[in-house]
């Protein structure tokens, strides 16, 4: 089907890959259904965005966090992947919501505070909010890309 | 509001679903057990609040941030 977006303009989206958002992302209840688009006519740029199919002004622009902190899935796989009834790892896919600074867009974010899983065989995915201190609503994602870790 | 008082011990039903119970009160910390179906949230106030005040601002991005957040990455990549 032909979904008209604010900032990507028309695209075209399979039907089939609509995620739902049972209870919204938090701040956006009532916005339930989104895709993920991959591919920006760059494949070398890992962000994602995730589109909303009801309302055409609603993106978001996010990014595997495997790519900056490598504990990160396994330290969420438990509670929550069960909740979303997600069997094995193939099933699920988690990405984190990236905050761009209207002037500084190196100053990038990563809100890896509420990552965002989704069941891959049902489509069906979750807000979910970590508890504890280790991951930080806003982590700085270039700072660690830059600087290769020894 | 609805106020009630409730001993260490004692819960409370909201709907046909969810309980809560007051687990253990010490000094001016309460602690709370929660049961509620999946997929009604539970969170902390002030936890639920920051992330949706973040969730609010990242999805204020324009176009032009996209294509900015995009060169900022591809420059990024090749200088390191």
């Amino acid at each position: 089907m032909k979904l008209y977006t604010t900032r990507l303009g028309e695209i075209e989206i399979d039907e089939h890959k609509i995620i739902h958002f049972h209870s919204g992302l938090l701040g956006f209840p009532d916005v339930k259904r989104y895709v993920l688009l991959d591919n920006m006519n760059n494949p070398d740029i890992p962000f994602k965005c995730l589109q909303s199919v009801d309302d055409p002004d609603l993106v978001f622009v996010v990014i595997d966090p495997q790519l900056f902190c490598s504990d990160y899935n396994s330290d969420i796989d438990g509670h929550d992947l069960r909740e979303l009834n997600i069997a094995g790892l193939d099933d699920r896919c988690i990405v984190v919501i990236v905050t761009i600074p209207h002037d500084m867009p190196e100053l990038m974010t990563a809100n890896l505070q509420g990552p965002l899983i989704v069941n891959l065989k049902t489509r069906e995915a979750k807000q979910v909010v970590l508890l504890g201190e280790k991951y930080p609503l806003r982590y700085p994602v270039l700072q660690d890309i830059a600087v290769p870790s020894t | 509001m609805l106020i009630l008082t409730r001993k260490s011990g004692e819960g409370i039903r909201i709907g046909e679903d969810i309980s809560v119970v007051i687990l253990d009160i010490k000094g001016n910390q309460v602690r709370i057990g929660i049961d509620a179906p999946k997929d009604t949230q539970v969170h902390r106030d002030e936890v639920y609040e920051k992330i949706k005040a973040e969730n609010i601002k990242a999805a204020a991005s324009t176009t032009e941030h996209l294509q900015r957040l995009f060169k900022v990455w591809t420059e990024n990549r090749k200088g390191s």
